[in-house]
């Protein structure tokens, strides 16, 4: 029996085997992308590249799957170790920054792009080398109570204004919405080709009483 | 019968494409890394000589091998299956990331290893004092693994917080206390200078108390003064003397009252009845 045994089931021997091969670069391993690449390998993508410069923090905690014993350590390399460790993922962990310089380097191979940096500059890069590479790529973004999942050809990188700063409002539960919605879109297009845009707020949680 | 030379020839062709070969090994600082070619293990000194790691090495000729990279966690898990692993607690760190640690479980040890006692583990990247491991043995050393997430979290911090307290290993007690974990407490204890200190002090007082009170005196407080102690004590009627009293064997160094410089031929418990007869 596989690890993703659930996941085969609801989704079809088919689909499992196109994700399993399917190679996607995930920019950022912060709330969004590390989150990302937890749910892609642990729905059966088995060809991920993480890229992101940071080191984790004590406030990232809250948000992403980071142990306290990993403060200090560089983000993209224990979110690769971690999916080893629990999934057997090899996952390609860059602990760089990426600039228009070396994005083709970077993104080299991929056939999807998933862009969740936490800054305009580095999203430019990744939306103007996709644009031009005519490679896929899916923007995740959240703003105040606001999460948005938005192909490269709609998508309109934010102001520099409140950039790369950690000191902001942010929901666990929008977090978890978003990643999941942006999940969910990735499996669609891998599976259909078809891609949705979406912008979600925790009021689209759907909760109503049983009756 | 096999041909001698036949053998001799491919073992030395084998050596020749060692060169080219790059190989994966861990390295203590100062130590060697091996490989091994048709049987034969082959050591190498590192290029950097003090490397300390983890590499990917490439002979450079027949005695030394130079890191050439980095090798990812599951290279080195690759290598590390290869091994016997032992769930070990930590200690105290030895040298570079070399660690003391003692087994979880003794009984286990012995049947798998024939040892349960006190271990040096290599290239301890991560973990912390009295953290349960997972450590391999490659018949010679000890190489760390990872962090047992199987380990409950807690025992750590109460073997630290007991630590803190300045508990004696015989007195250490809390819910699901192995004997193993006392004799790594034991094994901390014994080096962590600050314990060490906190237990002299708790002896010294001890030792304090209990001369005084043999003579019927009661100690208040006591200061270190190097070769002596400052004792601030008083009699049982309530009187307070501040003595200076030698750390050796009690010896009154200086009494507080005019013994005519004969305070060394007193100790601290006579020096009660001293005082005693002296105010009557």
């Amino acid at each position: 029996m596989s690890i993703f045994f659930h996941e085969q089931r609801y989704r079809t021997s088919e689909v499992m085997a196109q994700i399993r091969d399917f190679a996607v670069t995930i920019c950022g391993a912060g709330a969004l992308g590390a989150n990302i690449a937890e749910s892609l390998a642990r729905s059966g993508f088995g060809k991920l590249k993480v890229i992101d410069r940071d080191r984790i923090e004590e406030h990232n905690l809250s948000t992403q799957p980071y142990y306290r014993s990993d403060i200090g350590a560089f983000k993209a390399k224990m979110l690769a170790n971690s999916l080893y460790r629990a999934l057997g993922v090899n996952a390609e962990a860059q602990s760089k920054e990426l600039t228009s310089a070396n994005a083709a380097q970077l993104l080299n191979g991929t056939f999807l792009v998933i862009d969740t940096f936490d800054n305009s500059v580095a999203r430019q890069a990744v939306k103007d080398y996709c644009e031009t590479a005519k490679l896929p790529c899916l923007h995740v973004g959240l703003g105040g109570d606001y999460g948005e999942v938005i192909w490269n050809e709609l998508y309109r990188v934010p102001s520099p204004a409140n950039d790369d700063v950690c000191d902001y409002p942010l929901a666990r539960n929008l977090v978890t919405l978003t990643v999941a919605v942006a999940c969910e879109v990735m499996i669609t297009f891998v599976a259909t080709q078809q891609r949705q845009n979406f912008t979600i707020t925790l009021r689209d949680l759907a909760v109503k009483p049983f009756a | 019968m096999a041909d001698i030379r036949k053998i001799l020839n491919q073992i030395s062709a084998q050596e020749m494409q060692l060169r080219d070969r790059q190989f994966l090994a861990p390295c203590v600082r100062g130590g060697a890394v091996k490989t091994r070619v048709a049987h034969i293990i082959y050591n190498f000194a590192p290029k950097p000589h003090n490397f300390e790691g983890w590499g990917i090495f490439q002979p450079v000729d027949e005695k030394i091998a130079e890191v050439i990279d980095e090798p990812n966690l599951p290279q080195m898990a690759e290598y590390l299956k290869l091994l016997q692993p032992m769930r070990l607690r930590l200690a105290y760190v030895l040298r570079g990331k070399t660690w003391l640690a003692y087994p979880v479980n003794e009984s286990d040890a012995k049947q798998r290893f024939g040892i349960a006692k006190p271990v040096a583990v290599h290239l301890v990247n991560d973990g912390a004092t009295f953290e349960q491991i997972i450590a391999r043995w490659d018949g010679g050393s000890w190489w760390f693994d990872e962090c047992d997430r199987r380990a409950d979290p807690l025992v750590p911090e109460q073997l630290k917080e007991a630590l803190k307290k300045v508990i004696s290993p015989a007195e250490l007690r809390f819910k699901g206390v192995t004997p193993e974990m006392r004799t790594i407490y034991d094994l901390v204890a014994q080096q962590a200078k600050e314990f060490a200190a906190q237990m002299q002090q708790k002896r010294d007082e001890k030792r304090l108390i209990s001369a005084l009170r043999q003579g019927g005196g009661e100690l208040r407080e006591f200061r270190d003064r190097n070769d002596h102690w400052l004792v601030e004590w008083t009699t049982a009627d309530g009187e307070f003397h501040s003595s200076a009293i030698s750390k050796n064997d009690l010896t009154v160094v200086s009494s507080g009252i005019c013994l005519s410089g004969r305070d060394r031929d007193f100790d601290l418990q006579s020096l009660v009845g001293v005082m005693e007869g002296n105010r009557d």
